[in-house]
């Protein structure tokens, strides 16, 4: 066992860094993956920033505006150093993941694909990443086509590469399965995606998180995620482009601070990212996120990976030895590293949820936002357990004890 | 022993009453909670503005699917102007539990299907 994994034994080192743990004691949080608790530096620096450098950015002449607009400034250059982009003029903020997808269905998707074109994405997509294709799709007259599950309840990167034919113009994609945990190789994918001319986005809201991510390296002509999943407030989207549609893309929303100039004749459009920045930009939560990173910088994302992912494949053992549970995804550990999902035998996930919450355990119930990915997988809903760098294999343990009350609860009683 | 899960609820959800498809009814409707994916299939059968009978079809989860027994049992022999002014108390007293904003979701749904059914009798 290495230092990393002792670190998870009993108590996670960094969970003192979180105050919502002092605040409610005996919370076992389980659900990260929809969104992450809040370091104290990053509350710290929301409130700092409201006490003593607050003001719009980008506008007045002010010294306040001036430190203000540094503040935010100096964050988009986290970020972009955070997930390996080249230069910080990539990085669009958007008020979350989803308005990041939309961006690019409406600003490129839309003026570029034509009828007949493919849009190829995968069962495991959030519904962030597939109803807005979808809906591109019906009023395009374009095609959505997407990747299946193989047998073992995964996808590889050869399989989505075998669906890439002549049609496909545009590939969106997750780099890790929300619902079920498992990375996808999307450097492989989207490096063919390239090479026969594919535009490509990837959905890093859940490896962002997880796992380190080099945008460059990846290679994608778009990356999306979202601040609130990465520790930071909520509020805050990302949407990552690569500099030539940084150069080339044309505006989505249309208003104040995405201009140059504005006559009664023309209108001159900003270059990026204020080019996609229309309208005031929620300040504080992108400072917030900027000390998110900071935060995640100081543990690295290696060390992340190696916490989420052994307590993904701890909670994966524990998951059998409970009667009548059933691990949805790939039957095998080294897989996942956001969460893990399950079933149980005749138990509704809400029932099982409920009865996890009524022992302080917060897991998710429900389709996760993935119907598809339920259907495919034939069921209406499952339980999940997402993890944080806050969490422990006590945590699990927790949860499982908690979980092996449930068949006696719902078991039947004759006779009575 | 979680307390929501009480006995009465449990024999409902194990052995709901009324249980099964009414080949006469005069009112079918489909109940969907796309949240999480409870479902009732109600069948309601009338004669002089009272419910002589009904029964429905389900899955999901056991406040879902034991709400939707309880209540049918409730309902039987009611007027529908009486079944029509029912409300969330009422259920809320029926199931004799505390139910957070998301599960009374699942518990309304019986109540949802019994006036959505109804409704074309009016």
């Amino acid at each position: 066992m290495n230092f990393g994994m002792q670190n998870i034994v009993l108590d996670s080192l960094y969970k003192k860094d979180f105050p919502i743990f002092a605040n409610n004691p005996g919370l076992i949080y389980l659900d990260s993956s929809s969104s992450a608790q809040k370091p104290k530096s990053v509350i710290d620096a929301v409130s700092h920033y409201y006490e003593n450098d607050y003001a719009n950015v980008h506008r007045a002449i002010y010294g306040l505006s001036e430190r203000s607009t540094a503040l935010f400034e100096e964050a988009r250059a986290k970020v972009a150093e955070f997930i390996g982009a080249a230069s910080s003029q990539q990085i669009v903020f958007t008020k979350n993941a989803t308005e990041s997808v939309n961006l690019v269905a409406y600003a490129w998707a839309e003026r570029n694909l034509n009828p007949g074109d493919t849009i190829l994405v995968t069962i495991l997509e959030h519904h962030s990443n597939f109803v807005p294709w979808f809906e591109l799709a019906k009023k395009k007259g374009l095609n959505l086509k997407i990747v299946e599950l193989n047998l073992d309840q995964n996808i590889t990167a050869d399989e989505i590469i075998a669906e890439i034919d002549d049609s496909v113009k545009f590939l969106a994609i997750t780099q890790m399965s929300n619902s079920l945990g498992t990375k996808i190789d999307v450097d492989t994918v989207v490096s063919y995606a390239k090479n026969r001319g594919v535009v490509t986005l990837v959905d890093a809201c859940q490896s962002v998180a997880h796992m380190p991510v080099e945008f460059e390296e990846i290679g994608a002509d778009f990356m999306v995620f979202s601040g609130h999943k990465l520790y930071g407030p909520t509020g805050v989207g990302v949407l990552c482009v690569s500099q030539e549609m940084a150069r080339t893309m044309e505006p989505f929303l249309y208003g104040g601070d995405m201009i140059r100039s504005v006559s009664k004749d023309e209108v001159l459009y900003a270059e990026a990212p204020s080019r996609f920045e229309a309208g005031t930009p929620d300040v504080a939560g992108v400072i917030g996120l900027g000390v998110a990173v900071d935060y995640l910088k100081g543990i690295g994302m290696d060390q992340v990976e190696l916490n989420d992912s052994s307590l993904c494949d701890y909670a994966f053992d524990k998951l059998l030895e409970v009667e009548g549970v059933r691990v949805l995804g790939p039957q095998t550990k080294g897989l996942r590293a956001s969460g893990i999902a399950f079933v149980m035998d005749r138990v509704h996930a809400h029932d099982v949820a409920q009865i996890l919450s009524d022992s302080n355990v917060c897991v998710r119930a429900g389709h996760h936002c993935t119907q598809p990915l339920m259907k495919a997988l034939g069921v209406v809903s499952s339980v999940r357990m997402s993890f944080g760098v806050y969490n422990s294999f006590a945590d699990v343990d927790r949860a499982i004890e908690v979980l092996k009350t449930v068949p006696e609860i719902f078991k039947k009683k004759v006779n009575e | 022993m979680s307390n929501i899960y009480m006995q009465n609820i449990m024999d409902h959800f194990h052995d709901p009453e009324n249980h099964g498809v009414l080949e006469d009814a005069d009112f079918k409707v489909v109940e969907f909670n796309p949240l999480c994916g409870d479902k009732i299939e109600l069948f309601v059968k009338l004669n002089e503005n009272k419910i002589v009978n009904i029964g429905f079809i389900g899955e999901g989860c056991a406040i879902s699917q034991a709400a939707m027994s309880m209540l049918s049992e409730e309902i039987k022999g009611k007027s529908v102007e009486e079944i029509m002014s029912l409300d969330k108390e009422f259920v809320v007293n029926m199931l004799g539990i505390e139910l957070s904003p998301t599960r009374l979701k699942c518990a309304l749904l019986s109540l949802q299907a019994v006036h959505n059914a109804l409704k074309g009798s009016q």
